[in-house]
């Protein structure tokens, strides 16, 4: 048996001060033995409105937040949490999870659209009938119906959570260099070996995570742009009332504006087409590691418009890093590799974003502005509902067909296979679907008594273990 | 196997099927050994397991063992199930390369149930519990391929299908568009259809003999170009794994049924002759043969075009791979499945087209990728195949995959297609691949606690193996033969 022969990468320097520079650090930090493992974060200052893009954080298995250890209940109290179900694109709602259940085989739009159903599609979504009465219900095992149990998006002030990572990330060993890095000391190959600081001081690293927002430290000029240069700002409003379980977008021919409700203030994140050299373009990194040094949030990718999947990118991201943690010595295959997954991630979340900026498009124009690839996709979705996922899928087919159906872009046939159940058993399950729905969500509070009984109940436990 | 699927899951309303064979041509018959895919298949046409066991004598089979491919005396099992258990989301196989040079553990076939089980002879179901030892592996079948096809004819006879026997003469095409449009029988009946599956094997009567799909040649890469086969009795009992042993030109197959087994000896023409592949699996057989010696010729590779005007190849007609880990009814699967989602609506099928010959590409492409890898990891160069095998040239996509395990022990994994991630683990470190780290998350654990638990793990593997039927009284019990 040959003895390992690698040597693992023992100086980590993270560069970068926000929400993903202390996300990294705090999860390297818990997943490595930092007695082996030097992490260093590199930075003393971050960019208002990028930090607030990374509001809506998705629930799913790849969330870091909760293996960090902080819980749902933690967002909410302490990081002015709140929840979405779906995202309200210019009045076209686009629910979170699943619509309906599959009957014998077939997805359940097919079944919708050979019913000729009364009821509007959405109307088979937990999430959507809720968002429609304000109300609210985490996604527990008892308001799930048979296999359909809705999915949230938990909201949260990202400028707080970074504040509360820095901590967790020092506890276990993680050192913070609080000045900004200003040069790079690098070799032809793009091995960067030590990183210079604002303060004189100079960190040595084998390897690098570029977290500090539109950088460019380091790497090649591989940005591939999605659009004109735009700004970023953001304002923070006082919260809107009654609260709405809904991320809600607005565009006009020069602006995106996403607007995130928390519970005591609504972040809107603008993202406005500016005529300066020096604003970033929207796009993102195709070669995303280069070197010895990966970029990570707003330095891998830079959004049109604000939506929760680049919150979900992010984890993903740093998720892989970690399991591609490399040698110091050999990286080549595993740089290539991280660098395959990520940009295909990059492209689908841009390919997401295409398909809004187009969505009230007729079919061929469409296509035209979706490219080849998405193009193709979405033709056979329209032509039969039937959805093909590639190998990266940061997005899952439901977040694909909801937003499509959402945008009128409903399948012209259904699947034969559709046609085995008979229509009176068919139009029998969907209507006992339906009244489960509307039953079980009449139970769910509306946002703001759930988020408010939330609060209740944690400052009651507080005060009787005070007392 | 398509024209049950079809017409099990289509509405009779919606397609009419006529299947057209003819019994003078007969069934290859050698594809005996399966993957773990096939239950879904089956389950999906609604056949009770024991049932389709005892009709085609089939047994269970745990995985594939290679025997001599990485060098002759050497030997590993290709499970269809883990090694170990993930811990805090790190292979398993991280926490054993840590230990493995330090502390003798024994080989990572000691942390595997279905190798162990296998080894032992014995079978039990798994458990439906992924999370438990029990619940940590899947399993195929072993079958006579001549019993499965009438017994699938059977089937799809009861849901409408319509079948024909005779030789097909001559096709139609529509003089425009050079669509098929119908095909006419020895006896002169004249079958017309809207869209035809060809499932001629081999020969392509219509996805090549007519249309001229145009075939991609592999044989660059997977040089094996023939085989010889031959059934003999049972000369110990059924073992639930199959055998692959690499030979001087190629390889041989050893495959266990009720009531035979299955051998064969697939071999690089330009290396041996038929008469000395003849002789050498004559030379190894354990039982007695019940027949003649069948040669089988092929050109590993796939058609260009598997769906091409109104034609689909299913089966040999749409490619073949050297069958070397039970392929080829996965391929067979796989395009009935992709077509079914996929089945034309109407006569404007493009984006369905496109996307199935994409997609039957890249699930080729997968598979054609890890045959690849049994064959170039080896140390053997003892003779002039294998001295040939060492200068291939592999596929980019393979080179990038080696790469990636050696340096850090991780996979570039896939949603699509066949062979994931613990099967390319079983031949990378069964070939002797062996990555040069492993993932420092495992440093969390001290040394003596880790070793402490693998050895524990191992211990349980080795006692739950003991606590399983044999293999042969399982069959019994469960799947008599109906001979």
């Amino acid at each position: 048996m040959n003895r390992v022969s690698a040597q693992p990468v023992r100086r980590i320097a993270i560069l970068g001060d926000g929400f993903a520079a202390w996300l990294a650090a705090t999860w390297l930090a818990q997943q490595l033995n930092t007695k082996k493992t030097e992490i260093t974060v590199i930075g003393n200052s971050v960019d208002e409105a990028t930090e607030l893009s990374f509001a809506a954080l998705p629930s799913t298995p790849d969330d870091l937040l909760g293996a960090i250890g902080i819980s749902a209940l933690d967002l909410l109290i302490q990081h002015d949490g709140a929840y979405s179900l779906g995202l309200d694109i210019e009045g076209q709602v686009v629910p979170c999870g699943a619509v309906g259940r599959a009957f014998q085989g077939a997805a359940f739009h097919h079944h919708w659209r050979l019913a000729n159903s009364p009821q509007s599609y959405f109307q088979y979504s937990p999430s959507y009938v809720a968002l429609q009465d304000n109300r609210f219900a985490p996604p527990l095992p008892r308001n799930a119906i048979g296999g359909l149990q809705h999915e949230v998006i938990r909201h949260a002030d990202p400028l707080s959570l970074t504040a509360a990572l820095r901590p967790i990330a020092r506890q276990r060993g993680v050192q913070w260099v609080a000045h900004d890095a200003h040069g790079l000391n690098c070799d032809a190959s793009h091995i960067i070996s030590s990183i210079r600081c604002d303060d004189g001081t100079t960190v040595a690293c084998d390897w690098v995570i570029d977290a500090s927002g539109v950088s460019r430290l380091a790497g090649a000029d591989d940005w591939l742009t999605s659009g004109d240069a735009r700004s970023l700002s953001a304002t923070r409003d006082v919260p809107e009332q009654p609260l709405r379980p809904c991320i809600t977008i607005h565009s006009d021919a020069a602006s995106w504006q996403t607007r995130i409700p928390l519970w005591q203030q609504t972040i809107t994140v603008h993202s406005r087409i500016a005529d300066s050299d020096t604003t970033p373009t929207p796009g993102y990194r195709q070669t995303p590691w280069i070197g010895n040094c990966v970029s990570l949030g707003a330095s891998a990718y830079r959004s049109k418009v604000v939506l929760p999947w680049q919150s979900l990118l992010l984890m993903r991201s740093i998720r892989r890093l970690l399991e591609f943690l490399p040698d110091a010595r050999h990286m080549q295959a595993v740089r290539r590799a991280y660098n395959r997954q990520t940009s295909a991630e990059h492209a689908e979340l841009a390919g997401f974003e295409r398909l809004l900026e187009c969505r009230a498009l007729p079919d061929n124009k469409r296509a035209s502005a979706l490219g080849a690839t998405l193009a193709r996709r979405v033709a056979l979705w329209r032509r039969r509902g039937h959805w093909v996922n590639g190998d990266d899928t940061l997005l899952d087919h439901v977040h694909w067909t909801n937003a499509l159906m959402a945008f009128g872009v409903e399948p012209d046939q259904h699947d034969p296979i559709a046609e085995r159940l008979a229509a009176a058993e068919r139009d029998t399950k969907m209507a006992e679907l339906a009244t489960k729905i509307t039953q079980i969500v009449r139970e769910f509070p509306p946002l703001s008594r759930y988020i408010e009984a939330a609060h209740r109940a944690v400052a009651e436990q507080r005060a009787g273990r005070s007392a | 196997m398509t024209a049950a699927a079809i017409a099990t899951a289509l509405p009779k309303d919606r397609v009419q099927i006529t299947l057209i064979e003819s019994e003078s041509i007969g069934i290859v018959g050698v594809g005996e050994a399966t993957l773990p895919h096939l239950r879904r298949f089956n389950e999906n046409l609604g056949i009770d397991e024991a049932e389709f066991m005892a009709a085609t004598s089939a047994t269970f089979k745990l995985g594939i063992e290679f025997r001599d491919w990485r060098r002759p005396g050497d030997a590993y099992i290709h499970p269809f199930g883990d090694y170990g258990n993930p811990v805090n989301g790190v292979g398993f196989h991280h926490y054993w390369r840590r230990l493995a040079h330090e502390s003798p553990l024994g080989d990572i076939s000691d942390f595997s149930l279905p190798i162990v089980a296998g080894l032992a002879g014995r079978f039990a179901h798994p458990a439906s519990t992924p999370d438990t030892l029990a619940g940590t592996y899947g399993y195929a079948y072993q079958m006579d391929a001549t019993r499965y096809a009438p017994f699938l004819r059977r089937l799809a006879e009861s849901r409408g299908v319509v079948r024909h026997e005779g030789r097909v003469v001559s096709v139609d095409q529509a003089p425009e568009s050079g669509d098929i449009t119908a095909v006419t029988m020895e006896d002169g009946q004249r079958h017309a259809g809207d869209f035809f599956i060809d499932c001629s094997g081999f020969f392509g009567l219509l996805i090549e003999k007519t249309l001229g799909a145009g075939y991609e040649d592999w044989r660059h890469w997977l040089p094996c170009d023939r085989a010889v086969a031959v059934p003999t009795t049972r000369a110990e009992t059924a073992r639930p794994y199959t055998q692959a042993s690499a030979k001087t030109a190629g390889w041989q197959w050893r495959i266990p049924l009720q009531h035979r087994d299955g051998n064969g000896y697939v071999f690089c023409s330009e290396c041996l002759s038929t008469d000395g592949a003849t002789a050498a699996l004559q030379e190894t057989l354990a039982g007695d043969p019940l027949a003649e010696v069948r040669e089988l010729r092929f050109t590993t590779g796939m058609r260009k075009r598997q769906w091409h005007h109104n034609c689909v190849a299913i089966g040999l007609a749409g490619g073949f791979l050297a069958p070397l880990e039970s392929t080829s009814i996965y391929l067979i699967q796989a395009a009935i499945e992709h077509l079914i989602t996929r089945f034309p609506l109407d006569g404007d099928y493009a984006p369905e087209r496109d996307d199935f010959n994409k997609t039957m590409q890249q699930e080729f492409e997968r598979v054609r990728d890890f045959l690849i890898l049994h064959y170039v990891a080896t140390e053997r160069t003892d003779s002039a195949f294998w001295r040939h095998i060492q200068s291939v040239q592999i596929p980019d996509s393979l080179a990038e995959r080696i790469a990636l395990f050696r340096e850090r022990g991780v996979f570039d994994e896939y949603q699509q297609g066949l062979f994931l991630t613990p099967s390319w683990l079983a031949v990378f470190l069964g070939q002797g691949i062996l990555p040069m780290s492993y993932d420092p998350r495992v440093d969390q654990i001290e040394e003596a606690v880790l070793r402490q638990r693998l050895l524990e793990l191992r211990r349980r593997v080795a006692d739950h193996a003991g606590t399983m039927q044999v293999h042969n009284d399982y069959l019994a019990d469960y799947c008599p033969a109906n001979l």
